[in-house]
């Protein structure tokens, strides 16, 4: 079943799942929080936005982000027939 | 036994909880009636520690896969609530809510660092891992990078930096343990390892997972309970994660009233070690490039720390497949994502209810009261009334973090059995931590380098019990090292983050990432690497020395990774490309299908 082609051909999908997991990954963790300034500027809930974003925010999305990836990864496995043969 | 337990587990867990809360409603009626608090400190203390011995002793085993990797059974949402446990330690339990007391919005980038690491757990290594099939850590280094320098090499860096870590949850089971018993720290320390131990011992992964489940369990109720309640009482309702936001401007107004951050704020110093007084703001943060850099540096190091800690890892070699794996990160964020979520309203209740109710009180009424005097003869608060205006002002009143999670209950006025209830679970936060540390280098050490390197024809029960005789020489050391008590527990467990992150990060990821990733590469990498990243340490506390571009001692993982990856690349592009057959090894790495490598080269071996 696992043929050369057909095993490149699914790891090039799961480097590009990994690419956008990554990119999410960068944004939450990185990229929103150099402007805390200005986001707290904006209301959220009754909550600075930027504060919140960093004491509860991204810490959601993080859990979001890895439900997302098992999933997208398993329909990966799947459509090339790399999954594993579930045993029970 | 095992299949019995193992379909049973919803209704045995089940059960096991709601025995706890009937146990913490006794122990609250204890309290109504007016019980002396020291036993029901006893109480919670000792009811649990026996529950998590019972546990250990009825799991134990003599197999070796169910030594090492819990038979590679455990369901994805077990082994979630299993890792939450092994993740929050005394440092997430007891230390942190304090931390973002004091520091502010700068550390808020803890909680970042300490859930965001998953990701990459998640994208970039455990499935990897599990389908190799490795026992441990450096066994999967051994064969990706062909030989026993490279595994040698990962055993050291998984020593040093699961040592840093577990010696600050003993000295945090020690501090519990003290109070909770009376008696000396040096003593407690040791009665600590014995509860580690009993857990541990015997049935090895297997039983480390039955008990930090029922330790989650504790822990996580411990945490959230208390907050709920405070949230409530004052009117923000059930959920504070989601409405604490209208005490932030009251913060911010109150600060200013104190003159927090002018030229006239007066900060008292305290005798005593790790007390202080509040100078940062709570929630407003610093804008200029250093302090956004800080913080950055700050979350890139607790994440490539967490995704190389051989402890965390090892936790995702146990599950039945590779699928389960994945979904077993994502369960493991969201149960540790239920107490980190909680950690900012907890500090901010405790922040305005300092700022509130005990700043500007009669000095005489703070001195007076219970929790003042009982937390003052621990030494973990103090006052001075350096203004003597006879009234408690902000700068003057000294507290030590770990108070705030410790405490706060107390302080705000709930009855006695919340407290016993916070102690019961930072002890269970601080032992599942300890417990699954002990026994990833207990592991790498008779596995790696007793089982591999040095008599790898050893027979498995040999093996098993060199491993439990390993396990406690190793405890009984580490427990030497807490009751010198060298490091807080804050600091020793980031520092156990950077010797990771600079050792193992690097080689970990481009294992599986990067195919031309050879042999002399990973050696001169993970040598360079750890080595770079211990010695700019050493430059920094042992020499004094000016901080590089503000990477200061929580930082300098960043040295480590830099020095690690460069080195490497540059290493493994001038030497020869790996041979056919690692080649081929990793191409299986990346899909589930098929058996573990392990398996395989175990039965080519037995062919041959």
């Amino acid at each position: 079943m696992s043929n050369k082609t057909n095993i490149e051909a699914h790891w090039k999908k799961t480097s590009g799942l990994l690419k956008i997991v990554l990119a999410f990954w960068f944004f939450f963790a990185y990229v929103l929080h150099f402007f805390v300034g200005s986001l707290n500027e904006i209301s959220f809930i009754g909550f600075p936005l930027g504060y919140y974003m960093a004491a509860q925010g991204s810490l959601f999305a993080f859990v979001v982000i890895i439900y997302f990836f098992a999933k997208k990864q398993n329909q990966i496995d799947e459509e090339f027939g790399l999954a594993e043969i579930d045993e029970e | 036994m095992s299949s019995q337990f193992q379909n049973n587990l919803n209704k045995i867990y089940g059960l096991y909880a709601g025995g706890f809360l009937i146990f913490v409603v006794l122990m609250a009626i204890l309290d109504t009636a007016g019980v002396s608090e020291t036993i029901i400190s006893y109480g919670f203390v000792g009811f649990t520690i026996l529950i998590y011995a019972t546990i250990g002793i009825i799991s134990r085993t003599t197999q070796v896969s169910e030594y090492y990797v819990a038979g590679r059974q455990v369901p994805a949402v077990y082994n979630g609530m299993a890792t939450g446990a092994d993740w929050m330690s005394g440092a997430s339990f007891v230390a942190m809510a304090g931390g973002i007391f004091f520091t502010g919005y700068g550390y808020t980038a803890l909680l970042i660092g300490w859930t965001g690491g998953y990701v990459l757990v998640a994208s970039l290594l455990a499935p990897y891992l599990r389908k190799f099939g490795a026992y441990t850590v450096p066994d999967f280094l051994g064969a990706r990078y062909g030989g026993n320098t490279a595994r040698l090499l990962g055993v050291i860096v998984l020593v040093v930096c699961s040592l840093a870590y577990v010696t600050s949850q003993i000295n945090a089971t020690g501090t519990i343990a003290s109070r909770a018993f009376g008696v000396p720290f040096e003593i407690a320390v040791f009665l600590g390892l014995a509860g580690i131990l009993l857990c541990s011992m015997l049935g090895g992964m297997r039983a480390v997972t039955w008990t930090q489940v029922a330790q989650y369990i504790v822990l996580i109720f411990a945490y959230v309970f208390p907050v709920i309640w405070l949230s409530l009482e004052w009117g923000h309702g059930p959920l504070p994660q989601f409405s604490y936001g209208s005490l932030l401007p009251e913060i911010a107004k109150l600060e200013a009233e104190y003159g927090l951050g002018t030229a006239s704020y007066e900060k008292a110093t305290s005798a005593y070690k790790g007390v202080k007084a509040i100078s940062n703001a709570h929630w407003i943060p610093g804008t200029s490039g250093e302090a956004l850099w800080k913080f950055a540096t700050l979350v890139f190091c607790l994440m490539a720390g967490t995704a190389s800690l051989p402890h965390v890892l090892m936790r995702f070699f146990t599950t039945p497949s590779v699928k389960q794996a994945r979904v077993s990160v994502a369960w493991s964020l969201l149960f540790i994502f239920l107490l980190y979520f909680t950690a900012p309203a907890l500090a901010t209740f405790a922040k305005f209810n300092f700022l509130e109710n005990l700043v500007g009180m009669e000095a005489t009424a703070l001195e007076a009261a219970n929790w003042f005097a009982r937390w003052k003869e621990v030494q973990f608060v103090d006052f001075k009334d350096i203004n003597t205006d006879g009234l408690v002002g902000m700068g003057e009143l000294m507290i030590r973090a770990d108070v705030i999670v410790l405490a706060t209950p107390e302080m705000a006025g709930l009855p006695y059995w919340v407290s016993g209830l916070v102690a019961a679970g930072g002890l269970a936060a601080a032992l599942s931590t300890a417990d699954g540390l002990l026994l990833a280098i207990a592991n790498a050490l008779s596995h790696d380098l007793y089982g591999k390197i040095l008599d790898p024809k050893a027979s498995t029960t040999k093996r098993l019990i060199v491993a439990r005789i390993l396990l406690v020489i190793v405890g009984i050391f580490a427990a030497w090292i807490a009751a010198q008590r060298l490091t807080g527990i804050l600091g020793g467990v980031i520092w156990a983050f950077s010797f990771a992150a600079s050792g193992l990060f690097v080689p970990l990821v481009l294992g599986v990432w990067w195919k031309r990733a050879n042999k002399q590469g990973a050696i001169a990498g993970i040598a360079a690497g750890f080595i770079s990243g211990s010695f700019y340490l050493y430059y920094l506390k042992g020499l004094d020395g000016t901080p590089i571009l503000s990477l200061d001692d929580l930082r300098f993982g960043i040295v480590g990774m830099v020095v690690c990856a460069i080195t490497m690349i540059a290493v493994s592009l001038a030497t020869p490309e790996p041979d056919q057959e690692i080649q081929d090894m990793i191409d299986e790495i990346r899909y589930p299908a098929g058996e573990t490598i392990v398996d395989q080269m175990n039965a080519k071996n037995a062919s041959s």
